[in-house]
């Protein structure tokens, strides 16, 4: 291997080949930060525009929507559809969380939607059994329990006891199996779970005293009014008995059913209509939606119910094994009698089971929720087997259809194109809000404020990296000439000094690239932490080649400055390297010195001619003239000074190269910092121009049916008036609700009467008419009496209590509008007139018996006894920031006013804030960061590149050292050469910030400070390690 | 005439115990031309750094003219009453040779105009025609770069001319060329010119020559 004297050189420099290797570091810092920045923000703002782009649905009226969907299928725009499949799933090793069972079994079992997953079978030894006079009298029976043939374990009582009731609703029936039953015998026994028993679980299905389910009503084995099947202990029954005939189907069906969920199939999980938040249903509580990418790579993930995990103790990144059967129309995954071809032949289905990974858990906002809302599990759609539910594609239901825009360009050319068709088929098309706009804006501005940053620190970093070639390759100009003198080939020359560069330019560039990934990383994902991400973003992998073709990138560029530098030094006379003398004047500089006009005026005794040159010659009268007056003229200080200028002025236009490179990294650092703080003020004013436009509205949440008794459903005043207390809230749309004991159309004079007489009527009010028949009052329709209006109604202040009544009271209490009709409470008995009635049915099961009031009156009839069913709120936008701030103690004081073990909760639907202002703010705090770091950065480069330049210039002291300059002269002398070209940048730069900013910031007059102190500390420390070099040792030829 | 007298001159480098100089006594006269030879590592630069005031001696005095140059302004010293010439040249490479010569002066407060009239009148009189003032030392011969240099050294008026291998660059032509001038100037002008040398032709044509060894000068 040929020995490389170069690399010698640069390793035996330790210390300039470390400066340079830092200032190679710096510069690849620099620029890759921002490059790898911009890529980012384009890689992950393309991705995003994905999940942002135009989300259509059809509707119908019949929800019939296949005709629409096959004129929009062969649409253009369109990206992709979205047919969602719905197949049972049989969770393997784990039940469902349906544990309270959602239906009255007598009515379910009449309309056939009975899933009697609430049941349970067991054989139990009688303890105890009694006959108890309550209302029509009820059988209690309390059984140990010794095996339980199906049930959720979550029945199974601790102690094994279970207690079991039964209402007979004749006389006498099941006296005679209640007679038969004997004490400390074991039978077989099938109950179902009460849900209004005590000591049971709650509508949320919480368990009220751990892990008991002690009451269940009992239920017959059989058909054939079997309820107790006497078994001895140790034995099993025999189910091919003709006396338990279907009762083994039955239990594997009740069996199949417990660990039944809806597997729901989708393209996108992300870009389904009811997962926007614009739509105000679904939300995420942890993890991620699923997204294209999964579907496109057959991910086997899922994504389930808070409450089913929560119940079932599952989290993130836990497995589940489900079999997928061949199996739809049923009802939460279930096997029900309404189906009766399902009920069966459900083991005839194809099955298949897979393993699915959690990614994601989502809650929903409705109110009304039964233990079956778990049931749900969202999977991509490619996971499950093509053939299955072909039926789903032959009749298209609009609940499971949307489909997604290529681009968010392409919306208006596609309703061009299709949605009067549709209209003409009776299908409607409509798109979902899903805060496009909103994310235009913020990664327009990202794109902006990123693309600036790269240009910037391009412009400026680059000239750093000739600067360095430079200086690199003035110390190997004479090795390169004694290289040559040796023998050395060009080509080879060229080669080794190459390699030799490659030592000080690889390490910095690696080194600087490291760190500038790994920080602008960190930094991008806290940028885009906020954004709905449709999945989790995979930037690393095809980031990681960008990045290392960065590096090659400035590598080469670096390789190629040396390279071209190297050509440069092949190309000058290897003698005049030798002597170290050679140095390029440009024609420019010629001409410069051929404008400065020397009166010479040589003594005409002078010989000029050719041979003037080999003839040196004295005349009497010149050596008289040196002699007399040469070191005898006491110049001034000024005179002195003046010469030093001039010096400074001829060699500082003489190297021009240098100083332009110089004066162009000042000026591009002092541009840069007055870059900062502009988009530094302009991010401030754009956030805060948004923060005070958008409004921000927020609803509570209470989980649980309406239920007066228990409280679910219900809202505290208390936490409402408290939220507005904050001084948060501008607007509020508020529905109150009261429990009446009863309405009854009798003045209380008269006899009762059970026909004129309606028990536990709510009363609800409200703030605002019209929205009312968007929330609660959807589904209803008013009718006034003449000279009433919702105006009248909602401003009346008389003294008579008026109200709005379902059209059926009126039909059963026999009045008519105008008449009087008596509310009770407690015992008091108080007037109301009808001034109107409503037809159809409240949106909450329990608010159907209501009247409606206005908040007048209701204040006047309740007082302070009311409950809010909907509270929902718009927040003062002028108050975001403090809203931002107090957001969890808010959510706090919210979910601490619970009823009971209810939690509600405040929804504060900021997404638009998140997504536009969020990854704005974090641009702005990444900007607060990475200036003072490129102050630091670039004061550093200043100094150094300083220290540099003059420490290249040690010979030059050296000669002025030996010509009688004093040290601290020298000293001045570069210090001020060099202060002259920073301060003239800097100086251009101030004005240039001037300019453009109409004066220049104390911060930016900080940070110029700054950098000049920079410079100047380079300068002086270069300055004085030249002249304290020993000048004899610089000159001298060594021997 | 300018005389040079060191009396017992010795130089310790700081951070070590042996002596480079060891108690030099020696005279060198103005009007001759005096050659210091040795081999390598014997203390010729030390001596020289000593002559042209870049350094003190540790022990001993060295005088100019009976001045103790321990007394002087060793800046004004370099500046006014002592000169150098490299092997070499070292001239500024970012100034004409017109200026190069002229720096001296003008950094002795000539004027500007006078110093550039002084410089041409110089570099005429060592040979160097007009047409070449105007450029730049890389564009010179070495020959007459180092006339360059030569005239740079008696710009500043020293009569004291410290020469480091002042031919060790030449081809035999310009050696004889340069050593003439400074053989002129020691003879005719009066100059003390000393020659540090390898060169066995420059020391056979010299008044005066110094053997240096082991840090002692011996004639």
């Amino acid at each position: 291997m040929r020995r490389n004297p170069f690399l010698k050189a640069v390793l035996r420099k330790p210390f300039r080949s470390l400066l340079m290797l830092l200032l190679m570091g710096a510069i690849t810092y620099g620029i890759t930060s921002h490059v790898i920045e911009y890529v980012i923000v384009l890689q992950m703002t393309n991705q995003l525009e994905k999940y942002y782009r135009p989300i259509g649905t059809l509707k119908s009226e019949n929800n019939d929507v296949t005709r629409g969907r096959e004129l929009v299928s062969r649409s253009p725009y369109i990206e992709f559809e979205d047919i969602g499949r719905i197949p049972q799933g049989i969770l393997q090793g784990l039940y469902n969380a349906d544990v309270s069972n959602s239906f009255n079994r007598a009515k379910a079992e009449e309309i056939k939607l009975e899933s009697y997953v609430s049941d349970i079978v067991f054989y139990g030894v009688l303890q105890e059994k009694k006959y108890v006079v309550v209302g029509s009298g009820q059988y209690h029976f309390v059984f140990k329990i010794n095996k339980m043939e199906v049930g959720y374990p979550d029945y199974m009582p601790e102690d094994n006891l279970i207690h079991v009731k039964y209402q007979p609703e004749t006389e006498g029936e099941l006296k005679e199996e209640y007679d038969s039953l004997i004490v400390g015998e074991q039978y077989l026994v099938r109950a179902y779970y009460d849900e209004n028993s005590p000591q049971s679980m709650n509508r949320s299905g919480q368990i009220i005293e751990g892990k008991v389910g002690k009451w269940f009503l009992l239920d017959k084995l059989t058909d054939d009014n079997l309820y107790f099947y006497p078994v001895k202990e140790g034995d099993t029954v025999d189910y091919s008995n003709r006396k338990l005939a279907g009762l083994k189907e039955h239990l594997e069906i009740v069996d199949q059913n417990q660990r039944s969920v809806e597997v729901y199939g989708t393209k996108d999980m992300s870009l389904m209509p009811p997962f926007q938040e614009s739509s105000r249903t679904y939300y995420l509580v942890d993890g991620r939606w699923l997204d294209r990418e999964d579907d496109l790579n057959k991910k086997n993930v899922c994504v389930v119910h808070s409450f089913f995990a929560e119940w079932r103790g599952l989290s993130l990144g836990d497995k589940i094994n489900i079999e997928l059967r061949d199996m739809g129309g049923g009802y939460n995954g279930y096997i029900i009698p309404l189906f009766p071809e399902i009920w069966d032949n459900w083991k005839n289905y194809k099955t298949v089971e897979k393993e699915f990974e959690i990614v994601g858990i989502y809650d929903s906002v409705y109110l009304d929720q039964s233990t079956a809302r778990g049931n749900r599990i969202f999977v991509p759609d490619s996971c499950i087997p093509e053939n299955f539910l072909l039926q789903t594609r032959e009749m298209i239901d609009s609940s499971t259809y949307s489909f997604v825009l290529k681009s968010a360009k392409d919306l208006q050319a596609f309703l061009i194109e299709n949605k009067s068709k549709l209209e003409g088929m009776g299908i409607t098309l409509s798109f979902i809000d899903n805060d496009a706009d909103d994310f235009g804006i913020a990664s327009k501005a990202l794109k902006k404020s990123t693309q600036m940053s790269v240009a910037i620190f391009s412009a400026t970093f680059l000239p750093v990296m000739v600067i360095v070639a430079f200086f690199y390759l003035s110390q190997r100009r004479r090795e390169f000439a004694v290289a040559r003198a040796m023998g050395i080939s060009r080509r080879l020359a060229i080669y080794q000094v190459g390699v030799a560069g490659i030592w000080i330019g690889f390490p910095g560039i690696i080194i600087g690239g490291i760190v500038a990934r790994y920080k602008t990383l960190k930094e991008a994902k806290d940028l885009f932490k906020d954004f709905v991400m449709p999945g989790v973003i995979e930037y690393n992998s095809s980031l990681r080649i960008f990045w290392l073709l960065l590096m090659l990138l400035l590598f080469s560029l670096f390789v190629i400055l040396i390279f071209l530098g190297s050509c440069y030094i092949a190309n000058q006379s290897v003698f005049d390297l030798l002597q170290g003398q050679k140095l390029n004047i440009g024609r420019k500089n010629m001409r410069q010195i051929n404008r400065e006009k020397v009166d010479l005026q040589p003594d005409p005794s002078i010989k000029t001619d050719e041979k003037a040159e080999e003839i040196f010659y004295f005349s009497d009268s010149y050596k008289e003239f040196m002699v007399e007056s040469i070191g005898k003229t006491n110049a001034s200080r000024i005179y002195k000074l003046t010469t030093s200028i001039e010096y400074l002025y001829r060699h500082m236009f003489r190297s021009y190269g240098k100083i332009l490179l110089m004066f162009i990294i000042t000026l591009g650092f002092i541009t840069t910092y007055s870059w900062f703080d502009i988009a530094i003020e302009k991010n401030k004013v754009e956030i805060d121009q948004l923060y005070n436009s958008i409004v921000i509205k927020g609803e509570i949440l209470n989980e649980g049916r309406l239920d007066f008794s228990k409280g679910g459903g219900f809202i505290n005043p208390k936490v409402v008036n408290n939220l507005q207390d904050t001084g948060l809230i501008n607007e509020s749309y508020l529905e109150k609700t009261a429990q009446v004991n009863a309405l009854t159309g009798f003045n209380p004079h008269k006899t009762y009467d059970r026909d004129a007489f309606i028990p536990g009527v709510a009363v609800v009010s409200f703030n605002e008419w019209n929205r009312f028949f968007i929330e609660t009052g959807a589904g209803i329709t008013v009718e006034f009496m003449k000279g009433y209006d919702e105006k009248v109604f909602m401003e009346s202040e008389s003294d008579a209590v008026e109200a709005i009544v379902p059209e059926r009271f009126m039909k059963k209490l026999g009045k008519r509008w105008g008449d009087i009709v008596y509310l009770i409470i407690k015992e008091e008995y108080t007037p109301c007139r009808i001034i109107g009635s409503y037809e159809g049915e409240l949106s909450n099961a329990v608010l159907s018996d209501t009247i409606i009031m206005s908040e007048y009156h209701m204040q006047q009839l309740m007082g302070n006894n009311f409950f809010y069913v909907v509270t929902k709120f718009k927040f003062n936008p002028a108050k975001n920031k403090e809203l931002i701030q107090k957001e969890k103690e808010l959510k706090e004081m919210v979910s601490s006013a619970k009823f009971g073990s209810i939690e509600p909760k405040l929804m504060i639907w900021d997404a638009e804030l998140q997504q536009v202002i969020e990854p704005m703010e974090r641009n702005l705090s990444f900007l607060k960061i990475i200036y003072p770091i490129a102050v630091i950065v670039f004061t550093l480069i200043g100094g150094v590149l300083n220290f540099l330049i003059i420490s290249f210039r040690a010979k030059e002291a050296a000669i002025m050292r030996i010509l009688g300059g004093a040290k601290r002269k020298v000293r001045i002398l570069f210090t001020v050469e060099q202060g002259i070209i920073y301060l003239t940048g800097m100086i251009l730069g101030a004005i240039l910030i001037a300019m453009l900013q109409g004066g220049i910031s104390p911060n930016i007059q900080m940070n110029i400070l700054l950098y000049v102190t920079g410079c100047t500390l380079g300068s002086i420390l270069g300055s004085i390690f030249v002249t304290n070099k020993i000048p004899l040792e610089l000159l001298q030829v060594k021997e | 005439m300018a005389e040079l007298k060191l009396s017992e001159v010795c130089y310790q480098y700081k951070n070590s115990k042996q002596k480079v100089l060891k108690g030099i006594s020696c005279d060198f006269q103005g009007g001759k031309l005096c050659a210091i030879v040795g081999p390598s590592g014997s203390g010729k630069t030390t001596l020289l750094s000593i002559l042209a005031g870049l350094d003190r001696p540790s022990e001993g005095k060295v005088y100019i003219n009976g001045d103790d140059l321990t007394t002087l302004d060793l800046d004004a010293y370099r500046r006014e009453r002592v000169a150098m010439i490299f092997q070499s040249f070292q001239l500024f490479p970012l100034l004409t040779i017109l200026e190069n010569v002229s720096y001296p002066m003008e950094n002795n407060g000539i004027p500007k105009k006078e110093a550039r009239e002084r410089a041409g009148k110089l570099l005429l009189m060592l040979g160097i025609t007009e047409e070449k003032h105007k450029r730049f030392p890389s564009k010179l011969s070495g020959g007459e770069q180092q006339r360059v240099a030569i005239a740079r050294a008696l710009a500043t008026g020293a009569k004291v001319l410290l020469a480091d291998e002042p031919t060790g660059n030449l081809d035999r032509e310009n050696t004889l060329h340069i050593l003439d001038i400074l053989k002129k100037f020691a003879h005719e002008e009066g100059y003390c010119v000393i020659v540090v040398t390898h060169d066995q032709e420059v020391a056979s044509i010299s008044d005066r020559v110094w053997r240096m060894q082991d840090g002692i000068l011996t004639i």
